[in-house]
């Protein structure tokens, strides 16, 4: 059942959404005002890493959209100069 | 001004407030401005990314599938394919 197939994939990507959204709005704008020794902070992990995984996500994107670009840019001059020739 | 321009302008107005911030002349709080400051480019990106999502789920969970739709185009093939084959066109 495609239909059924499409939302729980729909499903899937809300739930993934919100839960990305509070969690790191929360471990950046409120985590950093309470104190060290609450047990709320075991729920998170060090700031470092708030600001490392992002960063890191972010790079390996950036470079895999470039990289793909720069792959069909050279396969597609490849092909014009084989068609030249 | 276009939608692109208008966007741009916002994005340059919020990031040089952001600079100001970051070098210091604006009134936060020292907590706020070691801690907090500094991570408000990655909550906006991060932000953007969480809401491409929800919206894509969204709407995936409440579009709604038309099978009357479906079953007049089925049909408007057929009859557009048996058409084509009387004046000889090669359908499958």
């Amino acid at each position: 059942m495609a239909q059924l197939n499409d939302k729980a994939v729909g499903a899937v990507l809300l739930a993934i959404g919100t839960f990305v959204f509070t969690y790191y709005s929360i471990w950046t704008l409120v985590i950093p005002f309470v104190d060290v020794e609450q047990p709320v902070r075991k729920l998170f992990p060090p700031q470092w890493f708030a600001i490392a995984i992002p960063v890191f996500l972010l790079v390996v994107g950036v470079t895999g959209i470039f990289g793909f670009l720069s792959f069909v840019m050279l396969q597609s001059g490849k092909k014009a100069a084989k068609k030249a020739t | 001004m276009t939608r692109a321009q208008k966007i741009g302008a916002g994005l340059a107005a919020a990031a040089g407030v952001w600079m100001l911030g970051m070098i210091g002349l604006l009134p936060l709080s020292e907590k706020v401005r070691a801690e907090v400051w500094p991570a408000l480019p990655l909550v906006a990106a991060v932000s953007l990314g969480a809401y491409a999502f929800v919206n894509i789920g969204y709407n995936l969970l409440v579009f709604r599938e038309c099978p009357e739709a479906y079953y007049e185009l089925m049909q408007e093939i057929q009859e557009a394919k048996d058409d084509l084959r009387a004046k000889n066109v090669d359908v499958s």
